[in-house]
């Protein structure tokens, strides 16, 4: 599994797209990849995988009761966003996400081998 | 090749060499700020190790955030000594899952700390926290003697 290049972090005035940190394990016939986006919830999170590229997005809701003013802010994203380029077939279908104290769990298993056909010799 | 006499850098003003030095330290900010640090040998992995921290102020509470995903709530210790917050713990390796086919590895195991002098006195026994979707909340109540105080004056 590579990295995609293009995904670099971005920042505009008020926006900031960060690339979340991965641990990618590859056994047998999954992989296992691991996205450390905390303060997310839910519903904000997208997976896409079209081709042989995955895309793991998420947008933060800057959520603070109004009475609060910031006096120092180090978490200043306000997205999400890596993307991978998956060297190996994934069944698409079969693909499962877990997200759980800030931990973005994806289980991609590996689509089965299509039997080489064999072509006889005339 | 046509030899040219050396000259010491100081003896002429290249009003060009400034620039260069200018443009040098701009592309180097560019550089660094814009691209996030790629975990290379133990310099990054002390840096990584503090989670990224926001304070938020109110009239009665300080607010402070913490990103610290994946840890359980006992991993987390949350003590303030002398208006010093310091939050500390430990985030170990799962056994089953250690050195198992990995690819990629950025995220960082062992042991995080960061301490946080607060701006304000607090009242350390009413502190709460909360920890959520990977991010830690702790709400503490601004002792009384620093809160804004209204005075009332009677004009007569």
């Amino acid at each position: 599994m590579f990295e995609k290049s293009e995904t670099k972090n971005t920042a505009t005035q008020n926006y900031c797209i960060v690339e979340p940190l991965v641990n990618i394990q590859e056994e047998g016939d999954k992989i296992t990849l691991e996205a450390f986006m905390s303060g997310l919830s839910k519903e904000d999170i997208s997976i896409d995988i079209s081709g042989n590229e995955l895309t793991i997005s998420g947008k933060c809701k800057k959520e603070l009761p109004g009475e609060y003013r910031p006096l120092y802010q180090e978490r200043v994203f306000s997205e999400y966003r890596r993307s991978f380029v998956l060297n190996v077939d994934i069944d698409s279908e079969k693909v499962e996400a877990q997200y759980k104290d800030g931990v973005l769990t994806l289980s991609l298993p590996k689509a089965e081998l299509k039997q080489a056909k064999k072509i006889a010799i005339q | 090749m046509a030899l040219i006499p050396w000259r010491s850098q100081e003896s002429f003003w290249d009003p060009f060499r400034e620039l260069e030095s200018i443009q040098d330290e701009v592309n180097k900010l560019f550089n660094t700020s814009l691209t996030r640090k790629q975990s290379k040998g133990i310099g990054s992995l002390a840096e990584a190790w503090s989670p990224a921290v926001d304070i938020y102020d109110s009239k009665d509470n300080l607010l402070v955030k913490a990103d610290i995903p994946g840890l359980n709530k006992d991993e987390i210790d949350i003590s303030i000594e002398d208006d010093v917050l310091v939050l500390r713990g430990e985030k170990k390796e799962e056994q089953e899952k250690k050195d198992k086919g990995f690819v990629r590895k950025e995220r960082f195991y062992g042991s995080f700390y960061r301490a946080i002098s607060l701006p304000t006195k607090v009242e350390a026994g009413k502190v709460k926290a909360n920890y959520k979707n990977g991010v830690l909340e702790i709400v503490l109540p601004k002792a009384e003697e620093v809160k804004p105080k209204q005075i009332k004056v009677d004009v007569q």
